[in-house]
């Protein structure tokens, strides 16, 4: 559990460098840190191949930093091995991915149920009908993701971030491949999802009015973020 | 239900396609195992039940001459009370009917005869018409065999100089139980009658047996121990040949399986091709799911589940696979099982065999995750940060190591060599299948290599945009290029391999090349027919040749020491025949033309003698040599008729045993048989097919005792035989053949799948939907010509190498079936290509826009 006044997530000195397909490595991250307390949102900004993605992966436990520490409600993740990296990500952390990847042959209250029963965690009807409800999805739970819009399909994927009742959501550009009405419409959804459940969330975007909803913004520059 | 167990079947399901292809592959892969495993179940399983009714006995004791009243006297001793005896002469000679005469195996029996079994009409015994043959002047014979005579029961034919009327026929004799290939039909007779023929005379080929039953307590073996121990001091030429059940059984074994062998090692190759196949269809499958395996993994299920939900998933596919290939081995089964009439029992019954089957459920849900273990081990290479944004392009493909592609390879292939080892007849053999089968793929690969290295060069080098994309394809898509080069070839070459043995084998029967087969054999010739017979063919316009004496002796000692010990000495692994001391002398002038001297010179013309206490000089067959240990210079004290003389081995023969010429193991030199009693051989030519049977007519009836065999009926059934035994193997080659085709359509969907964007770009650029499938077409045809010309090169390399082997080096090019394989696979491959990859072409290509 994270001790009384500690942020929720604490980031220090974090490196990462990927090897170039020639010779070298190119340096994504070089030392950047950041905190963020519980309930927080932050925006994580920065021109394409800054390295937000690199930054969500390495919180998201998908990926290992060279170097720095990484801190999530007092677990440090950058500790753990490959399986507890698994379980800490299944059991505390919510992702929404641009591309939604949902799984295309469950239907949407499957893919929703997905995430708690690989934690073998009772799946409630009722929990389960209330998330559709609160991401309007009622009538389309028996559909399968090729059956609903991009919009559906994004408000699905964060359905399924928040199955779990995450101590964090991790989003990387959540209306990137929306159009405008709708990712506003999502990005609506998430906010209110958050404050609801008392959450936080880390954004990685380029849409500006994304981030300016956040409590914090963050730009990544060069690796350092600012 | 568990998620991933949901979502493994849910997959399985929707792709209905790709499961449809592989559990079509692998039962076809199966189908093969199942039936050759359960025909040779039931032949071992016949075999076994059938046993004592086979060998008609507990004990048989053969000779080429009567046995005594002693060693009668000790046999009867040693079997002890409660034990049965009967006895039985055969020999063979031609038998008159109407017309018509024939070589028949006469076997003259007692009342006691058989000691097993009996015979049957339509399931009804026989026993009073058997019975009755001790009383009457009558013979049994099969139904076949009576209508070969045209005869009907009631009805007469002459044996020798007596006449006998024929009983009632039968359908299944005692003994017949296992084959009905005969060199002769047998016909059976009452021994108080045998000697009214008159046939029983010096010279004559006779087989003396004495059949024993046992009480049943009675140990067989230590009888026959006790038995051979008891004749042993009264050792007499000709020797007493002495077996038992067991030694049938293991005799029979060996033969059967050798053939079971050789069955199941080509089913191996369709299971060996399925094998690839379903390893390229689940690791293509596989690469579809990556992105679903890496959204699991990012959900938080572990890389362990989704290795487990792989492997299950290829497990359920090969256990139905498995099933699959039960009904198709049910439905093929008597099929199967027809291909062999006349070869095994009549009325074999050849069920599915239950270990068999419990073989190929074991094979389909273990082998199956094994063969696609390399795909599924690609599990391991999903990076589920894949899935964020700026990832996707920063990251290089993963990549599977070759290194763990090769180990995770090895349990397919020890699986497959366990397979071959079980099957096969020996260790020795399974390990050179499987590493020629290893090889082969190897040298395949090899070959789709270096041809898709030439597509490389030669898309370069061509300005026709057809052509260009043609070769460019092939080049970019060398994987799954190589898998249908390898498939393919593998099978034509099995699929050719067969025609081309089997041409040359059957024409070297037919028509051995540089000579001419004599049209008739005559046997048990009389020292003082021969100038009479000589006269006889002279009258008819036909020619005698090689007239060639024969004498019965015995092999004595080897250099010094007797024979036994030198067996012992010098075991070679191949013992056929030499079991036995006997064997068959002869000489001659001039060498046939069947025979060349390939070591030494010829045998000198000037007659042997006596008194010049110098060793004769003798002459071995090559092979026979081999097998004795034995060369130039080597001395052997032969026992002819009684008199020990001593020879010495000057050259050694090369034989062309399928010319049907007199041929003997041992020529000695001229003078050493004049004074031992002896009989002749002979063959004759120049006898036109329509005056045949008139003619042997004629000799029959001037020469009642010589026995006659038609070598063009003969040769007729071998070639018969030669190709009843391809047929089964064609029908195995055929299946191989199959899976071949089902990796072309696995293989030629999943590009149009992976083409499927490109496919729509060229569309929507303007090229119809013909030029997409001229490419296609192109391709798979090339593949296939390509992969044709290197199995038939291969296969012709092949069948020479195992005709020079295996069968004295008959064989034959046959150029028109690889022409027809050629064509035909060219024209498959294209359309099966096209038919698997016409859905994807037909779609809209406005999917770019999604």
């Amino acid at each position: 559990m994270t001790p009384h006044n500690a942020p929720l997530i604490a980031v220090a000195d974090l490196h990462k460098a990927y090897p170039l397909p020639e010779s070298g490595r190119l340096a994504v991250l070089s030392g950047a840190g950041f905190s963020l307390e519980t309930g927080a949102t932050l925006a994580v900004t920065g021109q394409s191949g800054s390295g937000k993605s690199t930054l969500i992966a390495l919180l998201a436990g998908l990926d290992r930093p060279d170097r720095g520490r990484i801190t999530i409600n007092g677990a440090e993740l950058t500790a753990m091995d490959e399986a507890g990296l698994t379980r800490f990500r299944a059991a505390h952390l919510g992702i929404v991915f641009q591309q939604f990847h949902l799984l295309p042959h469950l239907s949407a209250e499957e893919n929703i149920r997905l995430p708690l029963e690989l934690l073998a965690r009772p799946c409630e009807e009722e929990a389960i009908a209330a998330l559709l409800a609160q991401v309007g999805l009622t009538a389309r739970r028996t559909h399968l993701p090729a059956q609903l819009s991009g919009g559906e399909c994004q408000r699905v994927a964060i359905a399924r971030a928040l199955a779990v009742k995450p101590l964090l959501l991790l989003a990387d550009e959540p209306t990137g491949n929306l159009d405008v009405a709708t990712g506003r419409e999502i990005a609506d959804l998430l906010f209110a999802l958050v404050e609801r459940e008392r959450m936080s969330m880390l954004v990685v975007t380029h849409n500006q009015e994304l981030a300016e909803r956040c409590s914090q913004r963050l730009h990544l520059v060069q690796g350092l973020l600012q | 239900m568990n998620p991933l167990v949901r979502l493994g079947w849910r997959d399985l399901t929707r792709n209905r396609r790709f499961s449809l292809l592989f559990i079509v592959n692998l039962a076809l892969g199966l189908t093969g195992l199942l039936l050759t495993g359960s025909f040779s179940a039931s032949l071992d399983r016949h075999l076994a039940t059938h046993l004592k009714e086979i060998v008609t006995g507990d004990l048989i004791l053969q000779a080429t001459r009567p046995l005594t009243e002693r060693e009668l006297d000790i046999s009867r001793t040693v079997a002890g009370p409660g034990s049965r005896f009967s006895r039985q002469v055969s020999f063979y000679t031609m038998v008159r009917a109407g017309g018509v005469s024939k070589l028949a195996q006469i076997v003259a029996i007692d009342d006691a005869y058989p000691l097993y079994g009996g015979f049957r009409s339509a399931g009804h015994p026989l026993d009073q018409a058997a019975a009755e043959l001790q009383l009457e002047p009558r013979v049994l014979m099969s139904r076949e065999t009576a209508r070969s005579f045209g005869l009907a029961p009631g009805d007469t034919l002459a044996i020798g100089e007596a006449r006998f009327a024929v009983a009632p026929l039968f359908d299944h004799e005692p003994g017949g139980d296992f084959t009905s290939l005969t060199l002769a039909p047998k016909i059976y007779l009452g021994l108080p009658h045998l000697d009214r023929s008159g046939l029983i005379r010096f010279g004559s080929r006779v087989n003396y047996k004495h059949f024993i039953r046992l009480p049943d307590a009675v140990d067989g073996a230590a009888v026959a121990a006790r038995l051979a121990a008891g004749l042993e001091p009264l050792a007499k030429t000709p020797e007493i040949r002495m077996s038992t059940p067991v030694d049938v059984n293991r005799r029979m074994g060996r033969v059967i399986g050798y053939f079971n062998s050789f069955l199941s090692l080509t089913a191996m190759v369709s299971l060996a091709l399925a094998g690839l196949a379903a390893a390229y269809l689940f690791r293509e499958h596989l690469l579809t799911k990556m992105h679903e395996i890496a959204v699991l993994l990012s959900l938080g299920a572990s890389r362990r589940q989704c290795l487990l939900l792989a492997m299950a998933q290829s497990a359920l596919l090969g256990l139905i696979a498995a099933s699959a290939a039960l009904v198709l081995a049910w439905l093929l089964l008597p099929l199967f099982a027809g291909l062999f009439s006349g070869l095994v029992p009549a009325g074999l019954d050849v069920p599915l065999d239950q270990s068999t089957v419990a073989l190929a459920l074991l094979v389909g849900a273990l082998g199956s995750p094994l063969f696609c273990l390399p795909g599924v081990l690609r599990i391991l290479t999903v990076r589920p940060l894949l899935l964020l944004q700026e990832q996707a392009a920063a990251l290089p493909e993963p990549h599977q190591g070759r290194g763990r592609t090769v180990a995770a390879l090895a349990p397919a292939l020890i699986l497959l060599l366990l397979l071959t080892l079980g099957l096969s007849q020996s260790p020795l053999q399974g390990f050179v299948f499987t590493a020629g089968l290893a090889g082969l793929i190897a040298l395949f690969s090899l070959a789709a290599t270096l041809l898709f290295l030439g597509c490389r060069r030669w898309s370069a080098a061509t300005a026709h945009l057809t052509r260009r994309l043609v070769w460019r394809n092939l080049y970019r898509n060398r994987r799954a290029g190589t898998a249908v080069f390898v498939a393919l070839a593998t099978a034509l070459l099995l699929v050719n391999l067969i025609p081309q043995i089997e041409k040359g084998l059957t024409a070297e029967i037919g028509q051995p090349e540089g000579m001419e087969l004599p049209d008739l054999f005559l046997i048990d010739i009389q020292e003082e027919q021969g100038q009479p017979l000589l006269r006889f063919f002279q009258e008819e316009d036909a020619l005698l040749s090689t007239l060639s004496p024969m004498v019965q002796g015995r092999i004595v000692s080897i250099n010094g020491q007797p024979f036994a010990r030198w067996r012992q000495q010098h075991p070679t692994g191949d013992d056929r025949g030499l079991r036995r001391t006997e064997f068959n002398f002869s000489s001659r002038v001039r060498l046939d033309a069947s025979e060349t001297v390939i070591a030494g010179p010829e045998l000198p013309t000037v007659p042997w003698q006596a008194e010049a206490n110098q060793p004769f000089a003798l002459s071995l067959e090559q092979e026979f040599s081999k097998r004795l240990q034995v060369g130039i210079g080597d001395r052997m004290v032969v026992d002819i008729q009684g008199i020990e003389m001593e020879g010495r081995i000057v050259n050694l023969r090369q034989v062309r045993w399928n010319s049907f010429q007199p041929n003997f193991f041992m020529l000695v030199q001229p003078g050493v048989l004049d004074d031992a009693p002896k009989t002749y051989l002979a063959s004759v030519s120049r006898v036109e097919k329509t005056r045949k049977d008139a003619l042997v007519n004629r000799l029959t009836a001037a020469f009642p005792n010589i026995s006659v065999l038609d070598v063009t009926g003969t040769v007729g059934q071998m070639v018969q035989l030669a190709g009843r035994l391809t047929l089964s193997l064609r029908f195995l080659a055929g299946l191989a053949m199959a899976t071949g085709l089902v990796t072309v359509v696995a293989i030629a969907r999943q590009e149009a799948l992976r083409r499927e964007q490109e496919i729509n770009l060229l569309r929507v650029l303007g090229a119809g939907r013909n030029t997409i499938r001229t490419l296609l077409i192109l391709e798979f045809a090339f593949l296939a010509a390509a992969a044709a010309l290197a199995a038939l090169f291969l296969s012709t390399l092949c069948s020479f190498g195992i005709s020079w082997l295996l069968f004295d080096r008959l064989w034959q090019f046959q150029w028109q079936s690889g022409v027809v394989l050629l064509l035909a696979a060219t024209l498959a491959c294209s359309l099966t290509a096209l038919a698997a990859a016409e859905a994807v072409i037909r779609r809209t290509p406005v999917t770019l826009l999604h």
